[in-house]
């Protein structure tokens, strides 16, 4: 397989996870395409790893840890579109915040490794195995970020399941 | 419904506004390229992979065109009856000095392409819109940039150059030249002249009736010449090619006398071929098929569909 293959077949996955995760298309696509770069200056090490799309996958979630530990969250992590649609929402006392989008907002303030997890498990259906080995880390640690994030999200007791998040 | 379900159908929904990935995949191999055959690249923009940029932005930061001359807008119909053919999505507002238009054609891969000459000494230039297995030139290309966010790919020089691009993201273009001084600006300048066409119609004005199984198969076809004296030829090939000509020249008529179409025509060895078909079965236009054995010569040319009235106006005009 060649590179541009890879990119080709793998960039439409690999950007709709960067979205998810970051939670700006913009910073997405920034993400994604820096993680192809680096992957084309080490294309033979990444061809020749046991699971390649696995191994940029990884790429992009560090990438994106990577940006968040370079850059305070709470200051205006924002595209220009994002602020406008803020803006917008914001300055008009009827529009109103579809539901999923207030979740995805209130998603998007979790720490990072909470978030990784989060979508690697809701997003991605990854099983926990798989995520602690994305994410370098237990599985019980993956379980607590999970648990936490479900946590700080205050999802309400009644569609909360028991033990979401804790006994997968 | 859960917890799980909402976190999905959110996450669902933002995936949704993903990027277009086609316009990062452009970025990264354009970055990339140095590294890269430029037979990729090319492939890829043929497969239509492109900078998704709006053809408006294209036309606000294009340079000023050149006048091209006193009917642009080249049209190859006639009012009452339309010729059959494809029309061009793009076309040039800018012309080097000296050419006129010396053909049109539909290539077997469904590429459109207008060709310009001009007297001796003069360049030689292609316009196609390509079709899926875009592959030319032979040698690394160089990345230009065509307009914000358009990137193109050249390469060659002033004795032939390539340049490849897609002004809106998806319709892959391709202009050729040869003997262009300056070719790779020119070229370029040529390039962020494109503005939507839609009218333009690359003429395919016959079509196959009868074939034996062994010829069917794609049809490119093509105009040239000038105005006056024009050929139109086509062809289909399978494991026999079968060409079909219709010209304004007065063609030799050696051979064995036959009927075709109504008129009196001959089959006989031609330059081309050792059994050709040759009738004048319009007035001062002749039909010459080739290829077969002189039966299927026959019939082949006996089920042609021949627009009527062909006119070919552009021809040897800007």
């Amino acid at each position: 397989m060649t590179f541009e293959d890879f990119a080709t077949a793998r960039l439409p996955a690999l950007l709709r996870y960067a979205t998810v995760l970051t939670n700006d298309p913009h910073l997405a696509e920034d993400i994604v395409q820096e993680v192809l770069l680096k992957v084309h200056r080490k294309w033979k090490r990444v061809r020749d790893a046991p699971a390649p799309e696995a191994y940029v996958h990884r790429m992009v979630t560090n990438q994106f840890l990577s940006w968040r530990r370079r850059r305070s969250w709470n200051e205006a992590p924002r595209s220009p579109q994002q602020m406008i649609e803020l803006g917008t929402a914001a300055n008009d006392a009827m529009t109103r915040v579809d539901d999923r989008d207030e979740l995805l907002a209130r998603i998007a303030r979790l720490p990072g490794r909470q978030r990784v997890a989060l979508v690697l498990r809701y997003f991605s259906d990854l099983p926990d195995e798989q995520i602690a080995g994305l994410m370098g880390c237990r599985v019980v640690t993956v379980r607590s970020h999970i648990s936490r994030a479900l946590s700080t999200l205050r999802i309400t007791p009644a569609l909360e399941p028991v033990s979401n998040g804790d006994d997968r | 419904m859960s917890t799980e379900e909402l976190i999905k159908d959110a996450f669902r929904r933002q995936a949704g506004r993903a990027p277009d990935h086609m316009r990062v995949l452009t970025r990264v191999l354009a970055r990339t390229a140095k590294r890269r055959s430029r037979a990729l690249l090319y492939s890829l923009i043929g497969a239509g992979v492109a900078v998704a940029v709006a053809v408006p932005i294209v036309l606000v930061r294009a340079p000023v065109a050149l006048p091209v001359g006193p009917a642009p807008a080249v049209r190859t119909t006639s009012p009452a009856k339309p010729l059959p053919g494809e029309v061009m999505p793009f076309q040039l507002g800018y012309l080097p000095d000296r050419l006129v238009e010396s053909e049109r054609e539909v290539l077997a891969d469904g590429s459109l392409r207008r060709t310009w000459d001009g007297p001796p000494g003069s360049p030689h230039l292609v316009f196609e819109r390509s079709g899926p297995n875009v592959v030319h030139g032979s040698h690394t290309p160089v990345v230009v940039q065509i307009s914000a966010g358009v990137e193109g790919f050249f390469t060659g020089d002033d004795t032939q150059a390539e340049l490849v691009w897609a002004p809106d993201g998806r319709t892959p273009l391709y202009l050729m030249s040869r003997s262009l001084p300056g070719a790779r600006d020119e070229l370029v300048k040529l390039a962020r002249s494109v503005r939507p066409d839609g009218v333009t119609v690359i003429p395919a004005p016959v079509r196959f009736g009868w074939l034996p199984e062994d010829a069917k198969g794609t049809a490119p076809q093509s105009v040239s010449g000038t105005a006056d004296h024009w050929d139109v030829r086509v062809t289909s090939s399978g494991r026999r090619t079968v060409g079909v000509q219709i010209t304004t020249r007065p063609p030799q008529m050696p051979g064995m006398g036959v009927v075709v179409r109504g008129k009196q025509g001959r089959i006989g060895p031609n330059p081309e071929a050792p059994n050709a078909l040759v009738v004048e079965y319009d007035t001062g236009r002749w039909l010459i098929v080739s290829g077969l054995a002189p039966d299927e010569l026959v019939r082949v040319a006996g089920t042609l569909e021949i627009s009527d009235g062909l006119s070919f106006p552009w021809l040897g005009r800007r």
